[in-house]
């Protein structure tokens, strides 16, 4: 197949699937989900991240499965479960589905920003300036993506230990009693964490870019394992931190917590840390763009850079029209009920549509011979 | 290289954003809320703004103005002001004595909406109104200042158990727990004292605690705390113990409720001749029995009051699986209480 | 220094050799007319018709005879009485080698033809060639072109030029108190030899180019040819076999002209002085590029890092270079950061000064009727002026210029109340900070950097500098240098090569080359053999 022949030099090492996973879970999510997910679950809500975490990595397992049987991105599958037309047609979709995620990444930063730090920050010049920023890295091509990637986990991994201040004015025994709460809304709660935890779907899209992908495996199942963690460490302190009622009322959790940090140079954290998210946004809004460009190539045969001038312009005009807090947390949502759809009910129909055709092909070839 | 000048000059004139410039604002670093006289709902509140000397001195200056939101004050205060007023200094909020009473939730739930506002400021109450308490002139580094060190090196090492806004909050939102604030008092131009603790149920203050009994009142609500205390010997003696170390085990049961206080310390003064063993096993056992003497009364005031500021509610409900908060209500009028107490003296000094 | 040198020459040029053999010769611009010729007119007319083909012969001559240094003598032999001719440069050959080396064998012995000046002249290179093209080329290398009368077709070249060298001197720019205190000069032959000699391996290949279609600049490729990626050397072979420009002075213009992102503020080629440095990167598996007439000696492909370490750090030990190499890391991130830092939080974020710091910031900046931007650029200005006029003035007036300025316009802004005297503390520390960067190089690209820095501090605040940092990363993620990525070891993280990159290891853990370089041996020596265990007392 023509698309297939990616060559080496473009490539990453298996490893960097780590950093990429964890960078693109990472993002606005994790600002505010502790709320979301309590809603439902109270302060149980901590086990029901480890049940998705759970199933994440069954679904880890299944991309990978389908990455090897057709050896190559999600497009290829299709092609090979719906010939030529309709496999392209069927990838469309995701098309306008990276576009809205970066879009949501996008806007919701800037809502943070809006509400922490600079009321009268202009949405359109800065998604301007942060777009212009996109092209340069996604012109620099894949590996450069993923550079930022690496840096956008890396750089802000200190970030983690400034919730330690958090810790000294909690309450772990806030958390008991444990399995307060039916499984039914423990599961419940799972599904609202999905916007934190979308983002793992990228190896379906990434997968030829990959060098032995059969290695980078257990790095994407550490990398699913490690924001499992992170989240389920951050939601636990955020509980003992905040008493139920009063995390209710909380947005943006995460960065309430901040508040409380106070160093001997700095007397106030979040202003730092909401500058410092910038990094990690950066990474989220760069691979969405990036795939949703590269499967414009793919579909359309449009040269990706013409991919990507569009995909910009449409977020650019797009944003204008999410004013108000109701929208943007109506488009999280949508968002959020997307991913999940995609990553939990779609990706192991796809699997087993996957298993199915191989060995119906299989049985074919056997018939023939 | 053109467009990127095109892009620099664009982003430069529209991307701007409002300066908080340093030098050019009015920095709120504390707030005193009164109710204003004659009135039901409208308060009256006082900012106080430092202006720096040249000379690195401190000019305390106070605005009033009236008001029913805490920002119709900033916009009243604004009109007298020479600069734009802004809040993310914020470290102290005093209340006056008659709004205490008739609830402060709302100005205090405006501190926590305002992303400005730190997590670490002080909620207290006053004696007088706060205005008066804001109007002195305490110390060469501002009123502000003042007041928070004294309350913080208080929490630190002597009575007044741990609170900032964060915990405040979470004392009223907590259910089967009630918030409390120190409370200061101004005792002339340039001094200011601790004078006790306020006991609010919900966002009404319902009794204040004098300075006597915050020892104790810290050992009963802080997990960990130090603190001093003074245990007077049958035989007429005075020691000053220092306690290092405390802590407190609660265990609730359905009538009755268990509290173990622990305690490692030290002897500060002694009055009487030399301090033998004896002597200090006798202040042990003093100490003992006035702490369980006093918690008591203690519990059993708060019972009285329907007020609740250990949080035995919350501590309840960690061990029960599906709590009734209503039942609890009522548990908690008959509840019994038990305290028993465990003094340990470590050291006695340098001296003997 | 050159021109000096220069003078006395020439001045002993006139006053010594001129009148030696002025008898006997006339300058190429005089008509020719031998003394000693005129006995027969047979041999007179065959005199004329030589003199015809001469000029027919020597149309490449013509712009030569317009230089006034251009000599063309003609001697006879005292045994054979055969005519012959020296043709040289006077301004590039040394007349010393022509006085004692040349002319006496060739005027006393038995010189036949052309041949024989193998025999006689005991000069090492001397070649002997019939292609009249190379005439101008050799001469302006500094050959003395002889001809003899019988054999007008060949020409004998021999190597006489004139070396002035400046002397070997201490390393100026990358001075280091441990270790050699040789630097290189600006002769391409001095400076092979200061490498060659540290590596005296028949492996280092060095091979040479000419670059320059005016300067003819002689440029030398040096590679381990058991070590080096082969793909290495052919890019920049090609690079260099590529060059297209008339002048090239110095290295800084092939550093400039080969690198692979000229709209770089980074230098992506590390230019050294010192040639202990060259050799050790050259056994490496890494790349040296020496220019003649270029006291710096360029290497690659380089990484960031390298910029950050100074030679000196592999003097020390492991720990204490790689504490100084991280107090050179702090100090580069302090010297771009501090100023932007004090604009954004001082325009935008006061909530983060802690309140003890505040009484200082506010009364210092109470009299300043400009906001912190222009506050900051003004300083900044002053800075990078007194640097400029430093670095232009002669060394003694530079320091004054740097005391002057440090001390009276600091204070004196401060007084006059343009600027706060903590803006004006962080300001001369960031540029102190950015002078602990051990290549000159990378501490002017530092310099530059802060400017964009300080734009996005007075746009967004501190967002704005972490906007710009990430601007900055994804340009130096995008940055390679001859193809291979610049941030390594940090992007593409290997951690392999992190031994010697923001720390530095012990050399017991460096057996292996850098993995980057995908050298062709990867093993410096036996790991086995250096990390044998001993147990006590063995």
């Amino acid at each position: 197949m023509k698309e297939q022949t990616v060559p080496d030099r473009l490539k990453i090492s298996p490893f960097l699937v780590f950093y990429l996973i964890m960078s693109m879970q990472i993002g606005i999510g994790v600002l505010g989900y502790q709320r979301i997910i309590a809603m439902d679950a109270g302060y149980d809500a901590w086990i029901s991240i480890l049940f998705i975490g759970v199933g994440i990595h069954v679904i880890v397992w299944m991309m990978y499965k389908i990455g090897e049987t057709v050896n190559g991105d999600i497009v290829t599958a299709h092609k090979y479960l719906a010939g030529s037309f309709f496999g392209k047609a069927l990838s469309v979709i995701f098309i306008g589905y990276f576009i809205l995620y970066s879009l949501t990444v996008i806007r919701t930063f800037i809502e943070v920003i809006q509400v922490w730090m600079f009321p009268e920050l202009s949405t359109f010049w800065f998604t301007f300036g942060f777009l212009l920023l996109c092209v340069y890295i996604i012109f620099g091509g894949f590996r450069t993506v993923v550079g930022t990637a690496f840096f956008g986990v890396v750089l802000p991994a200190y970030l983690l230990f400034t919730f330690g201040w958090a810790v000294k004015f909690s309450n772990l025994s806030n958390l008991l009693p444990i399995w307060d709460h039916t499984i039914k809304e423990l599961l419940t709660a799972s599904y609202h964490t999905s916007l934190t935890f979308i983002g793992f779907e990228i190896i379906l899209f990434c997968y030829p870019f990959i060098k032995e992908p059969k290695k980078s495996q257990k790095w994407a199942h550490l990398a699913v394992l490690t924001t499992t963690l992170i989240y389920t460490v951050l939601a636990i302190i955020t509980f003992s931190y905040f008493a139920e009622d009063q995390l209710q009322k909380q947005i943006w959790a995460t960065l309430t917590m901040w508040k409380i940090v106070e160093m001997p140079f700095v007397e106030r954290f979040e202003y730092i840390g909401i500058a410092n998210w910038n990094l990690i946004i950066l990474p989220n809004v760069c691979i969405s763009i990036w795939i949703a460009s590269r499967l414009i190539k793919r579909i359309f045969n449009i040269r990706q850079k013409i991919g990507v001038f569009f995909i910009v312009g449409a977020v650019l005009i797009l944003i204008n029209f999410l004013n108000t807090r109701e929208k943007i947390n109506t488009l999280n949502d949508y968002i959020g009920k997307m991913g999940f759809a995609f990553t939990f009910i779609y990706i192991p129909l796809l699997f087993a549509a996957v298993k199915i055709a191989k060995k119906f092909m299989q049985k074919r070839k056997v018939k023939k011979q | 290289m053109k467009k990127l000048a095109i892009f620099f000059l664009a982003v430069l004139l529209t991307g701007c954003v409002d300066k908080e410039i340093i030098d050019d604002i009015n920095i709120e670093v504390a707030v005193g809320y009164d109710l204003l006289e004659g009135s039901e709902d409208t308060y009256r509140g006082t900012i106080l703004f430092q202006e720096f000397q040249t000379d690195k001195s401190v000019i305390n200056r106070t605005y009033s103005g009236n008001g029913l939101l805490r920002k119709d004050l900033i916009l009243d205060v604004s009109k007298q002001t020479s600069e734009p007023v802004v809040t993310g200094g914020l470290k102290l909020a005093i209340f006056g004595p008659d709004i205490s009473e008739k609830g402060i939730y709302d100005l205090v739930d405006s501190f926590q909406r305002d992303a400005s506002i730190g997590a670490r400021l002080f909620i207290l109450t006053a004696e007088e109104k706060a205005e008066e308490v804001l109007e002195g002139n305490y110390g060469s580094r501002g009123n502000s200042t003042y007041i928070y060190n004294l309350i913080e090196h208080n929490i630190e090492h002597h009575d007044i158990p741990y609170t900032n806004l964060h915990l405040t909050m979470r004392d009223f939102y907590q259910k089967g727990e009630d918030p409390f604030f120190p409370q200061i008092k101004k005792i002339s131009n340039d001094k200011v004292e601790v004078s006790g603790i306020s006991l609010f149920q919900g966002d009404k203050e319902v009794d204040v605690l004098p300075v006597e009994k915050m020892f104790f009142f810290k050992l009963l609500v802080d997990k960990y705390s130090e603190g001093n205390f003074e245990v007077k010997l049958p035989g007429g003696d005075l020691a000053a113990v220092k306690s290092i170390r405390s802590k407190r085990k609660i265990s609730i049961l359905d009538k009755k409720t268990n509290i173990k206080i622990t305690i490692r310390g030290v002897i500060r003064e002694y009055t009487g001749k030399t301090l033998t063993q004896e002597v200090i096993k006798k202040i042990e056992k003093g100490l003992e029995k006035e702490i369980e003497r006093e918690t008591l009364k203690l519990l059993k005031k708060f019972q009285k009051l329907e007020i609740d500021p250990i949080g035995l509610g919350r501590m309840k409900k960690t061990q029960t699986r599906n709590f009734d908060f209503k039942k609890w209500e009522d548990d908690y009028k008959n509840m019994d209480f038990n305290v028993t107490s465990d003094v340990l003296i470590e050291e006695t000094g340098v001296i003997e | 220094m050159l021109s000096s040198l220069f003078l006395i020459h020439s001045a002993k040029w006139a006053s010594f050799l001129l009148p030696s053999i002025h008898k006997i010769s006339k300058t190429g611009n005089n008509k020719f007319n031998a003394e000693n010729d005129g006995d027969f007119p047979m041999k007179r007319w065959l005199k004329n018709k030589r003199i015809k083909e001469d000029v027919k012969h020597k149309e490449w001559e013509q712009s030569f005879i317009k230089s006034k240094d251009f000599k063309k003598i003609f001697y006879y032999n005292q045994k054979t009485n055969i005519r012959f001719c020296l043709t040289f440069m006077a301004t590039l050959v040394d007349e010393n080698i022509i006085q004692d080396g040349i002319l006496p064998n060739l005027l006393e012995d038995e010189f036949r033809e052309i041949e024989d000046i193998k025999q006689l002249v005991p000069v090492a290179d001397v070649q002997i060639c019939d292609d009249p093209s190379l005439i101008e080329q050799k001469l302006m290398n500094g050959y003395v072109m002889l001809t003899v009368e019988t054999e007008m077709k060949h020409f004998g070249f021999i190597a006489a030029q004139k070396e002035i060298v400046r002397g070997i001197s201490q390393p100026e720019v990358e001075f280091s108190v441990i270790g050699p205190k040789e630097a290189f000069v600006e002769s391409l032959g001095q400076n092979l030899n200061l490498i060659r000699k540290r590596l005296p391996v028949k492996e280092l290949i060095i091979e040479e180019f000419t670059l320059g279609s005016l300067s003819k600049t002689s440029i030398a490729m040096m590679y381990m040819e058991n070590i080096t990626n082969e793909d290495n050397v052919n890019t920049v072979r090609q690079r260099l076999t590529n060059v297209k420009f008339d002048a090239i002075t110095d290295s800084s213009y092939i550093v400039q002209l080969i690198s692979d992102n000229s709209n770089s503020p980074f230098p992506q080629l590390l230019d050294t002085e010192r040639p202990d440095r060259v050799a050790g990167i050259l056994a490496e598996g890494k790349i040296a590029i020496v220019v003649d007439g270029s006291p710096h000696v360029l290497i690659t492909p380089t990484t960031l890092v390298e910029f950050f370490s100074s030679f000196e750090d592999y003097f020390l030990n492991w720990l204490l270079s790689s504490f100084f190499r991280l107090i050179r890391l702090f100090a580069v991130a302090f010297s771009i950061l501090v100023t932007p830092i004090y604009v954004a939080t001082l325009s935008y974020h006061y909530e983060l000064i802690p309140k003890d710091l505040m009484n200082t910031l506010i009364t210092s900046r109470r009299e300043i009727p400009l906001p912190p931007i222009l506050e900051a650029l003004f300083l900044e200005l002053t800075i990078e002026l007194l640097r400029e006029a430093g670095a232009r003035l002669p060394t003694k007036v530079g320091q004054t210029i740097g005391i002057v300025g440090g001390i009276v316009i600091g204070t004196a802004s401060v007084e006059a109340g343009l600027t706060s005297n903590v803006l004006l503390i962080i300001v001369a520390l960031a540029a102190l900070a950015s002078f602990t960067t051990p290549v000159y190089r990378m501490g002017n690209t530092i310099r530059l950097l802060r400017f964009p820095f300080l734009f996005f501090a007075e746009l967004w605040g501190l967002l704005g500098i972490v906007f710009c940092f990430c601007i900055l990363l994804t340009h130096l993620i995008r940055l390679t240098s001859l193809g291979r990525p610049f941030l390594e070891p940090l992007y593409p993280p290997r951690v392999t090569d992190m031994k010697d990159a923001l720390i530095r290891l012990p050399f017991e853990k460096q057996s292996k080359r850098p993995l980057y370089l995908r050298t062709k041996n990867p093993f410096r020596f036996s790991k086995k053999k250096a990390e044998e265990k001993q147990d006590i007392d063995e």
